[in-house]
């Protein structure tokens, strides 16, 4: 059975597609807001639905958005998050494990690539891959700072919207910083090798949590919406 | 100045049930009522965290049906418990509401 949310989600994407500029720009600054709180993800999906359909149907009225949802809509979603249903223990485990396990499973795929572990597989047909702390710290910075751009992003969805030019450009400055000191990590501790792996173990392990976090994951959403059938 | 967010909050979501219980409806449909029954500033976006929280709580339920006008619209029905909750927010609001009449009709000795 498929994943309903990711079924939700696309009928969503071709209903935005009906939308005007504006009311476009309004709705994803709210569903991005939304995504800060601990709303569940299919909660989401649902909340964006409904708003779309009261957007088309006031651009249907010819009347705007703000006639329909008022002019405050970061009120408005702050009582969506009070009122809505809040994500269980289990599906914010769920969805850090996912992140967790996709993000460093793209980064360790990239690791393999662009290092030696890639010429050593196929020159020599040595399995071996150095782990070094370049690696694990740049990694480790990575999962963080995702975590942290996400959270800032979501959270400040209608400021960033609102096209405060110094606010996007601290953010852009910030973002390449960080950024540049984790490559800098990457490079300068490139070479400090702390221990070597088969790097089919990680890439098995990695592979095999990824699509049993998927499973769980797929199989909760659509009990969710078993329920709201 | 009196903040009246608190009062409408409990008030529409008992009215909200009302509307519910006499007819399947959705949330504009619902909002035109509140509004023709003389609750002003209503938009759909006051009353929609109230479904929500309605939905939230059981005491109403929804589905998508086609409408004439754009996407699907969400319609309401009412649980069992919803009437139950109705019933309790139509006497306390009778009871309440000839306490606060006395009250409110005192004079100043």
């Amino acid at each position: 059975m498929a994943n309903q949310l990711e079924k939700l989600r696309k009928e969503n994407n071709v209903l935005d597609k009906q939308l005007s500029k504006e009311n476009n720009t309004i709705i994803m600054d709210m569903v991005c807001y939304l995504r800060s709180s601990d709303l569940c993800e299919y909660d989401i999906e649902n909340i964006r639905k409904e708003l779309t359909g009261m957007a088309l149907e006031a651009q249907l009225r010819n009347e705007n958005f703000n006639d329909v949802a008022g002019d405050d809509y970061k009120a408005l979603c702050d009582e969506l998050m009070k009122n809505g249903r809040q994500k269980t223990l289990y599906e914010k485990a769920l969805e850090i494990l996912y992140v967790l396990v996709y993000g460093i499973g793209t980064l360790y795929l990239a690791e393999i690539l662009f290092s030696s572990t890639i010429i050593n597989i196929f020159k020599f047909g040595q399995f071996a891959m150095p782990i070094t702390s370049g690696f694990l710290v740049s990694t480790f910075f990575a999962v963080v700072i995702a975590f942290s751009v996400y959270n800032y992003f979501t959270k400040n969805s209608f400021e960033l919207s609102n096209h405060n030019r110094k606010t996007q450009i601290i953010f852009i400055i910030g973002f390449t910083a960080v950024w540049t000191v984790v490559l800098l990590f990457r490079v300068f501790m490139g070479k400090t090798v702390l221990w070597s792996i088969n790097f089919l173990y990680p890439t098995v392990f990695l592979a095999i949590a990824f699509v049993l976090i998927k499973r769980l994951e797929d199989q909760h959403v659509n009990n969710i919406f078993k329920t709201y059938k | 100045m009196f903040d009246k967010s608190q009062l409408m909050r409990g008030t529409l979501e008992g009215c909200i049930l009302k509307i519910i219980s006499l007819e399947v409806t959705y949330g504009y449909e619902i909002m035109i009522k509140l509004t023709g029954y003389g609750f002003a500033d209503i938009r759909e976006g006051t009353i929609y965290p109230l479904l929500v929280r309605l939905e939230k709580k059981d005491l109403i339920y929804a589905e998508f049906r086609p409408s004439p006008l754009g996407p699907s619209r969400k319609y309401y029905f009412i649980t069992k418990s919803g009437i139950e909750a109705l019933n309790s927010f139509e006497a306390y609001w009778k009871s309440i509401s000839v306490a606060v009449s006395k009250i409110l009709t005192l004079e100043v000795k």
